[in-house]
């Protein structure tokens, strides 16, 4: 009895997917598409035309990362770093206030704070990170108070992105 | 013998004070002849000056030998940050103007100003015709330059319609918010608030118009350039430093010809720039930079790799606050 309901649905979602199926193919049948043809002209008098609005092609807004939150751990760079190359095309300078990420967009600024004693700096993402924990600069690190500091927990708050120059 | 020795002495020091004032007549009669000032008045005015025994005590200290590291502490303190966020809240009208006009951004304004005076809470408390005669008649190592100022300050008094005897300033003879000595105030100050007057003693509007008209319009060669970067990090081939650092202390060379002398500079996006290599003494030892015209501009300010790297940082570090 049990057994024959359990074959009983095995077929019905058997039958169900099937019938999804053709479903499927009947609205994937080619269409026939009629060769485009030009638009019956229609003539229109000066004064009822209206006015052509040229919008102005503007870059893509920046991405919105104000919800973005993220608790992680803090690393930082190595003195060997300075005057690398980083991700995003950017130098990496030892006192400037940057930090790699996982996957924020670069020129992304970010809250960093150290949980541990609620301080807190703001540091642009310009390079890039494998794992899920922050990388930050070593002068953002030593502000930060966790320069040299193992398993430092922080917490990431997304503010805004601005255009790397 | 012990007798002699003190005789010898007091030899020297009355022979000193005699070269002295001999060279204090000589430079009045200089300026009587070279730029008609009246004798009797620059004598009586010279009788009222006074040599300042601590201003000596000053220069003698090495404080400037510091370490970058040690010296950026002075600085880039969280206190130096917030007031320049505060300044440039109160004079933002004017600082913006200035940026407009003259393309130096208001940040590096503000650092200036700043570094060298906290804002104008640290003017100086010398009268300025002291210090410049303390130590352009009694400081040999520099003689030269301040006796030359002086001649700068007393022209500057009388061509402001100003007492020398009442201008403060810092022991170096410096003036105002961005302490410019006075031939640069002769030379790059400006009347930047429309009232008729440049006014760098105490005017804040003036005296932010003229440190971006200095660094703008430093000279023919050299200037300011709107929208260049400052300063970047870079690495550089060991065996290049010294001669990359033996250079003239010029922006000569662009960015590309500076990488085939051993910069390697990871980014070609400033090949075309003016460069110099910059190495400034960190905790973890000595690190390299790229300087463009503009740093070199800073340098304008203050011969200094250190002050110019100061200002730098300090301006991107209150413009964060400021943006915060």
């Amino acid at each position: 009895m049990n057994k024959r309901i359990r074959y009983g649905a095995y077929f019905l979602s058997i039958w169900l997917l099937q019938a999804c199926t053709t479903t499927t193919e009947v609205v994937q049948q080619p269409t026939v598409v009629k060769p485009t043809q030009p638009k019956p002209v229609v003539t229109v008098k000066p004064t009822q035309q209206k006015p052509i609005v040229v919008k102005p092609v503007q870059p893509a807004p920046p991405p919105d990362i104000r919800g973005f939150r993220q608790q992680t751990y803090a690393t930082w760079y190595n003195v060997i770093d300075h005057g690398n190359p980083t991700a995003s095309g950017d130098v990496y300078d030892y006192y400037a206030m940057t930090a790699a990420h996982q996957n924020l967009p670069f020129g992304s600024q970010v809250r960093v704070r150290h949980i541990a004693t609620g301080r807190s700096i703001i540091v642009t993402i310009n390079d890039r990170q494998a794992s899920a924990v922050i990388k930050l600069s070593t002068m953002a690190a030593k502000q930060l108070g966790v320069l040299g500091k193992a398993n430092q927990r922080v917490s990431i708050e997304g503010l805004s992105v601005k255009r790397l120059r | 013998m012990f007798r002699a020795l003190i005789l010898l002495t007091l030899l020297s020091v009355t022979s000193l004070a005699s070269a002295e004032i001999i060279s204090v007549n000589s430079f009045i009669n200089s300026m009587v002849n070279e730029h008609g000032f009246d004798k009797k008045q620059l004598q009586q005015l010279f009788k009222q000056v006074k040599k300042k025994n601590n201003i000596l005590r000053v220069m003698k200290r090495p404080g400037e030998a510091k370490p970058w590291y040690e010296y950026r502490k002075i600085f880039l303190t969280s206190d130096r940050i917030k007031q320049g966020a505060v300044f440039w809240r109160k004079h933002a009208k004017t600082l913006e103007r200035a940026e407009k006009t003259y393309g130096v951004p208001v940040e590096i304004i503000v650092a200036i100003i700043g570094v060298e005076t906290f804002y104008g809470k640290q003017l100086g408390k010398f009268r300025i015709i002291d210090a410049l005669y303390t130590l352009g008649f009694h400081y040999p190592k520099r003689a030269d330059f301040f006796r030359k100022e002086l001649k700068e300050f007393l022209l500057l008094t009388r061509e402001e319609n100003v007492n020398p005897l009442h201008p403060k300033g810092s022991y170096a003879g410096a003036i105002g918010y961005g302490q410019f000595i006075p031939s640069s105030y002769r030379n790059y100050a400006i009347d930047f608030d429309g009232d008729g007057q440049r006014n760098l003693w105490n005017d804040v509007e003036d005296s932010i118009g003229s440190v971006a008209n200095y660094l703008r319009n430093y000279s023919k060669s050299y200037g300011w350039k709107p929208d260049q970067a400052v300063i970047k990090a870079t690495k550089v081939r060991p065996n290049a430093v010294k001669a990359l650092l033996d250079l003239e202390f010029k922006p000569t060379l662009t960015v590309r010809q500076l990488k085939q002398r051993g910069l390697q500079f990871a980014t070609n996006k400033y090949d075309n720039y003016l460069g110099l290599l910059i190495d400034l003494k960190t905790e973890q030892g000595t690190l390299y930079w790229v300087g463009f015209n503009n740093f070199y501009m800073l340098t304008r300010y203050n011969k200094s790799n250190r002050y110019a790297m100061a200002v730098y940082q300090l301006a991107q570090a209150i413009k964060a606050s400021y943006n915060e």
